[in-house]
């Protein structure tokens, strides 16, 4: 995407991850489900980038195939300048400590087995950041500290967790390892309201003192707004727009990213609903046959000739402020 | 609130409670509500708050047991239906009062093509042919958006995506045109098109048919696009009642108040606000709620009165109700007032 400034810090560089379907018959394969079309971007350090998008877009296999849990089909990714798609297996476990993840599901991601000191204390023991039990126990006391639970609650079980909690301790679990990226993938659609907020409070605080950069994965383009520096649109396995948080909302220029902030209603009566404006018709079309062109177009109001034949490019139309579109290039 | 000629469904003093080995809790206390003839009322709480368990109440489809109201009665067009038999409540759910429920996959039969499912409903409630009834499905599931109705009606749920089951169950919902409609987080599960796309069905259906609906969602946003008047809860309870502009313009609960503040706005990077505001602490369990207030220990209002006992609603305007001691009445505030202040103030209101 760009030449490697001194503070990138993971640089994915054309990515395709493609899952190939097989006939039943001779387990060949015809068709493939592109979940992620030629994705590029960089995240610098201390910085979060939010991605957006539909359910069935590919933001969660792109998040989990930048740091290589899911294979990538083809394309770079750089994280501090060490290629992660090329690195074999066993090297790659060293560099595990430095990414780190945090899941949708906190009832799904702790294992009800393990105490929250097994939990908290595996990563660092695998990697050897602590030497004695003692110094385990103090240094997951301090972690939990840090995400605001009580450091004594180190017996504890997940089950005697609430939801908001649970997200603490997931939260923890990835800090443990002093990482420097944390591919967060919807760390706040499986709580209430308020505990979203607290929780989203706490992982910006973590940021400043910590210097970790996020990949926040959402749906909820408020929470993107507040949370991301650089936000990425995704629609059907490419980004179609990104930019910098506040000029991506203060001109948001692909009719999708108009579209995804529109539908949002705010809390406030006297707003217009966003179901008024009949912003966008149909559903988001199956990624096993993207539409031709420009994917957005069957349900894009100002589709016009060309966008059923040339694929729009991203563009940079300002500095940071990259669309895919004919109406902005054109 | 002079509804009372043309109110449709009245609840009265509810309270939900659960039997277990140590005897019973309350789950849902003191609710009382009441939807006006074509209104859309919203419900507006975190989860466990109780109000899918009050929606299920009005349905009488509480996991009994241990679950079951305790006290209170539910009126629907001055009838109670908790004095209803059972084979009389089958008669009325889908054709006087529909509920759609929140997770689309698990409400629709995955092995019954779905025009079989929206059939039924005609089959059952108006008793017509087959025949008949196939001609008004493929009418219906066009008035609900789905397109080539005629084939989709012999798809299975798994064939449809998530907005278009929640299109069937909508038409499910209005196959006879009841009276009420319970509506309960009907497009928490999709996506932000899509849920734009159900909720402007949802609303022209509603005001087509004038329609009465409960509405029920855990999100601000939408409550406050769709319905009037809203009823916000907390920890079982209705801690605050108003008209919809009211309610945003100024809430008058701390917890409307911070539920509000909770919610990032798109002006907040602007403003440079870095932090939202949050709520500390959790949502209490129906056996961990403090004495006085429930709100309590996560208000940052709170004062010495708030834990000695529980608020009533108090009044604050014509349809304007708070269970908070920041807006008592003065007289409330007299030193000694000892009387049992829970549902005084309801109890008034609901002899007018």
């Amino acid at each position: 995407m760009t030449a490697l400034t001194p503070r990138t810090l993971l640089d994915i560089d054309d990515l395709y991850v493609y899952f190939p379907l097989y006939s039943s018959f001779m387990r060949t394969s015809r068709t493939a489900i592109k979940a992620v079309d030629g994705v590029s971007l960089y995240i610098r350090h201390g910085e979060t980038v939010g991605l957006v998008g539909e359910s069935g877009c590919g933001k969660t296999t792109l998040g989990l195939s930048a740091i290589r849990l899911v294979e990538p089909t083809a394309g770079k990714v750089l994280f501090e300048g060490i290629n992660l798609t090329s690195l074999p297996r066993w090297k790659l476990r060293g560099l595990r400590r430095r990414m780190q993840v945090i899941f949708q599901n906190p009832y799904g991601s702790l294992n009800p087995r393990m105490s929250v000191l097994q939990l908290l204390g595996e990563g660092m023991r695998v990697h050897g950041l602590v030497g004695s039990r003692r110094e385990q126990k103090e240094r997951v006391g301090q972690l939990l500290e840090m995400v605001g639970l009580d450091p004594k609650a180190t017996d504890a079980y997940p089950h005697e967790f609430s939801g908001g909690e649970r997200q603490r301790l997931c939260i923890a679990r990835a800090i443990s390892l002093e990482p420097r990226l944390i591919v967060a993938d919807e760390p706040l659609s499986a709580l209430d309201v308020s505990v979203q907020a607290q929780i989203a409070n706490l992982m910006k605080e973590l940021q400043d003192r910590l210097k970790v950069a996020y990949l926040f994965i959402s749906h909820d383009l408020k929470m993107v707004k507040f949370m991301a520096h650089i936000i990425s649109v995704m629609y059907l396995g490419k980004i179609v727009e990104i930019g910098e948080a506040n000029d991506l909302f203060l001109q948001p220029m692909h009719p999708y990213t108009r579209v995804l902030m529109e539908s949002i209603p705010l809390p406030d009566p006297l707003a217009p609903s966003p179901w008024m404006k009949k912003m966008v018709t149909g559903e988001i079309p199956s990624p096993l046959n993207p539409p031709s062109g420009c994917r957005f177009r069957t349900r894009c109001q100002y589709a016009f000739g060309t966008c059923s034949v040339v694929e729009p490019v991203l563009t940079e139309i300002k500095p940071s402020h990259k669309v895919a579109c004919h109406l902005v290039t054109a | 609130m002079d509804r009372s000629a043309e109110t449709i469904l009245e609840i009265r003093d509810l309270r939900v409670s659960i039997a277990h080995a140590g005897g019973t809790t309350d789950i849902v206390s003191e609710l009382s509500l009441s939807i006006g003839k074509g209104e859309v009322v919203g419900i507006v709480g975190e989860s466990g708050c109780g109000k899918t368990l009050t929606a299920l109440s009005i349905m009488r489809l509480l996991p009994d047991p241990p679950i079951r109201v305790t006290e209170g009665d539910i009126l629907f067009r001055g009838e109670s239906l908790l004095k209803k038999k059972p084979s009389e409540m089958t008669a009325l759910r889908g054709k006087e009062i529909s509920m759609i429920f929140q997770e689309h996959m698990s409400a629709l039969n995955p092995v019954i093509p779905v025009g079989n499912q929206v059939m039924e409903v005609f089959q059952v409630h108006l008793g017509l042919s087959a025949h008949h009834a196939r001609t008004r499905t493929v009418e219906l599931l066009g008035m609900v958006g789905i397109p080539d109705a005629g084939q989709r009606i012999a798809s299975y749920p798994h064939e449809l995506s998530g907005g278009m089951c929640q299109r069937i169950i909508i038409a499910m919902a209005i196959a006879c045109r009841p009276p009420l409609i319970i509506a309960d987080e009907p497009s928490t599960a999709l996506d932000v098109t899509i849920q734009a796309q159900v909720l402007d069905l949802l609303q022209r259906l509603q005001e087509d048919f004038g329609t009465s609906m409960l509405f029920i969602s855990h999100d601000l946003g939408i409550v406050a696009h769709v319905a009037s008047r809203i009823y916000v809860m907390y920890a079982g309870q209705i801690v605050e009642e108003g008209s919809v502009t009211d309610i945003f313009a100024s809430p008058l609960h701390p917890y409307t108040l911070a539920l509000i503040g909770s919610v990032p706005r798109l002006e907040d990077v602007a403003l440079g606000r870095t932090r939202l505001s949050g709520i500390r602490g959790k949502p209490p369990g129906p056996a961990e709620r403090a004495a006085g207030c429930r709100y309590a220990p996560r208000c940052e209002f709170v004062f010495d009165r708030c834990w000695r006992r529980p608020p009533p609603l108090f009044k604050y305007s014509d349809g304007r109700w708070s269970r908070c001691y920041l807006v008592a009445p003065p007289e409330e505030e007299a030193p000694g007032a000892t009387a049992s202040p829970a549902g005084e103030t309801r109890k008034e209101d609901g002899s007018r």
